[in-house]
């Protein structure tokens, strides 16, 4: 369900995109969980309480670091990301919570 | 004497360190939450003894399991600390260290894996490094033994540097960036062939398959390695043995001390299983029938543990283990159980919740086999065939899945998702690994070999004062009436709280069907923990939830009882 809900949020946001005129693929924000397997992304921010942001630093996810999916497992299972050439399985709704962005 | 404590990251290789420090063994694996507990050791610095603690490893000083609040307690008593930290991963194992230098007690460091660091392309100046620090940085090679007497030569070094003041998160990766900058460089690396595997284990499409060709080739090996041993070393031993038996027993002659020592001789012969006696069962059961797949067992586990498997195998995990209440973390205690209960229980530490610590702890006691167990199910169903035996796993299988599910339908609490850092594949070393098993062997003599012998004595005695007789009749209606098992099967589900091994031995007499012996074998897991898991639960969840667990054991096992009479005796 919750995976439904944030392509659904893509979707509008590049619904809203492109009837503002703004050519596909600009509007980049989007989790973690969104990428192809294998592509990398920066983050851009954590939404969630102070405990989930210290939680996800412990581990060395932070805003502005360059994640890769490395792997998605079906039915709302984990995901696998890697920072700073670490691996991470991290839990789908911990991982819709990183918003990232295009890398440069 | 000083009080000397190791901190650092999850899987850094802290209790390697401090086995080399103290010369002392402590179990030490490739994946995080390997320690849950402290171990203390002796350490001399010249002529002064202090005292070394290996503390489990924490992200940071605040704790979110109960393995981290261990780490905590320890830092809180320490006179010094040894920082090790992972050369490979700097930037992440330095937020530690800056909270523990601002806790204002001498910090040494040492950096780990300074090979492994080498080899990914990553330099680090070591000079730089402890001038930003203000502490004394040592590199080393924990499991080779490389820089370790550096870092015990300078161990007098360590200090508090004094402008360092309390920092909020921020500051605190601030100053970590600044430093990284100043010490490390990285220089790009291909994919090499150890990434390719990694990730190929990790991801589903491959993932599974491989885990369950890995999982079948672990089985195959340890049943391979077991039976080898039992049919080439240990039952040869043992006919060398028969004729020193026989004569102490025609020795001793008829009465107390040959029913206790050698047993009930069988057609005029020692038999093994059945005799009962202290110098018969008592050592034939432990060491030429379940010895053999407890050092099969133990050293294939090691290999898994130190080659970085099992986190991936919890990623694959993780969505099954999810609707238990669980999640994919909750497989290394499991297998850790399969070897004994005891360490699987303990490893529940590293699960954040009391929620997940009850489910894993009852789930590993009702539906985990110990390998003691398991080796005298493949000994005596094996010569039935091989389907009595997988009947026996798959009901326990049926009874973890479902038992899983209500737990977490009925127990209150929090389950948090999986968060697990998972380790580069390591090559697992020999010595290292049969180190490991060895001591796990050792431990395994020193706690079943008592009980043993303890359970064989107390058989004795029951039968000699007619207790058995006794408890039988009164246990008649539910094991003959509703198990359909022989009553005298109610002495073995007694023994099986001492032991679960003795117990299953306990049942061969009985002349009972293979399938009586598969229902018996079942009940004889899921029924009552035995007592070394009995306490180990007592202290992990504390008297109210262990009486809750035991209680939803019985009531499992008088409902599978029952149904398997059903489907499998059809009466």
């Amino acid at each position: 369900m919750r995976g439904t809900r944030d392509l659904n949020r893509l979707i509008f946001i590049q619904a809203a995109g492109t009837l503002l005129g703004i050519p596909k693929g600009f509007i980049m924000e989007k989790p973690i969980t969104s990428l192809e397997t294998g592509n990398t992304a920066v983050i851009l921010r954590l939404e969630g309480g102070f405990l989930f942001r210290k939680k996800m630093g412990d581990l060395g996810i932070r805003e502005r670091k360059t994640i890769r999916l490395v792997a998605k497992h079906p039915f709302h299972g984990p995901v696998v990301i890697e920072i700073d050439g670490r691996e991470m399985t991290l839990g789908r709704r911990m991982a819709q919570h990183i918003i990232t962005r295009d890398p440069e | 004497m000083k009080k000397i404590v190791l901190m650092g990251n999850p899987n850094v290789g802290k209790s390697v360190v401090f086995s080399r420090l103290t010369g002392a063994n402590v179990i030490a694996s490739n994946y995080p939450g390997t320690t849950v507990d402290f171990s203390k050791g002796k350490m001399y610095l010249g002529k002064e003894g202090h005292e070394i603690i290996d503390a489990p490893g924490t992200y940071s000083l605040e704790p979110s399991n109960k393995a981290e609040e261990v780490a905590l307690t320890m830092f809180n008593q320490a006179d010094l600390v040894i920082n090790v930290i992972d050369a490979t991963n700097l930037e992440r194992n330095l937020y530690l260290t800056l909270q523990l230098l601002e806790q204002k007690k001498p910090v040494i460091l040492a950096l780990n894996m300074w090979d492994e660091a080498h080899h990914t392309g990553i330099t680090i100046d070591v000079k730089k490094l402890e001038n930003e620090l203000q502490i004394p940085v040592v590199p080393t090679v924990a499991l080779s033994g490389e820089g370790i007497c550096d870092l015990i030569g300078r161990i007098d070094e360590a200090r508090s540097p004094e402008e360092i003041e309390p920092m909020n998160e921020n500051d605190r990766w601030i100053k970590i960036g600044e430093i990284i900058r100043n010490v490390q460089h990285v220089t790009h690396r291909h994919h090499t062939l150890r990434d390719w595997i990694s990730e190929a284990s990790i991801r589903p499409l491959t993932g599974f398959p491989i885990a369950l060709a890995v999982i079948f080739a672990a089985l195959w090996l340890v049943i391979f390695i077991g039976e080898t041993l039992i049919t080439y070393i240990f039952d040869p031993l043992f006919s060398l043995y028969t004729p020193l038996a026989m004569s102490i027993s025609t020795w001793l002659g008829p009465g107390f001390l040959q029913a206790l020592l050698i047993g009930k001789l069988i057609d005029g012969q020692i038999d093994y299983i059945q005799s009962m006696g202290l110098l018969t069962t008592g050592i034939y059961v432990p060491f030429a029938m379940v010895l053999p797949y407890i050092v099969a067992f133990y050293s294939i586990l090691a290999v898994f543990e130190d080659s970085g498997y099992l986190p991936r195998l919890a990623t694959l995990t993780d969505t099954l283990f999810h609707r238990f209440g669980l999640h994919g973390f909750g497989i290394i205690p499991v297998f850790l159980g399969l070897g004994c209960n005891v360490p699987g229980i303990l490893a529940a530490r590293s699960l954040e919740t009391k929620k997940q610590r009850f489910i894993a702890a009852t789930l590993i006691a009702i539906s985990v086999p110990c390998m003691a167990k398991n080796a005298m199910v493949f000994g005596i169903l094996g010569q039935y065939g091989t389907g009595y035996i997988i009947l026996v796993f798959a009901t326990l299988f049926i009874v973890f899945v479902s038992s899983g599910l209500i737990l977490n339908r009925f127990i209150q609490g929090d389950s948090p998702e999986i968060c697990l850092e998972i380790p580069p594949y390591r090559k697992p070393d020999t010595v290292t690994v049969l180190k490991k098993t060895w001591m796990r062997i050792r431990w395994f003599l020193q706690e079943a070999i008592p009980f043993l012998f303890l359970g064989v004595l107390l058989i004795n005695i029951l039968y000699s004062i007619g207790f058995v007789e006794w408890l039988g009749s009164i246990f008649a209606p539910v094991i003959q009436g509703w198990f359909g098992l022989p009553k005298e099967a109610t002495t073995a589900l007694l023994i099986g709280f001492l032991r679960k091994d003795l117990a299953v031995g306990m049942l061969l007499p009985l002349g009972m069907s293979p399938l009586q012996l598969v229902i018996a074998t079942t009940l004889l897991t899921i029924y009552f923990p035995c007592v070394g898991t009995f306490a180990v639960m007592f202290r992990e969840l504390g008297i109210r939830d262990m009486i809750k667990a035991t209680a939803f054991m019985a009531g499992t096992a008088f409902l599978i009882g029952g149904a398997m009479r059903l489907v499998l005796l059809g009466i």
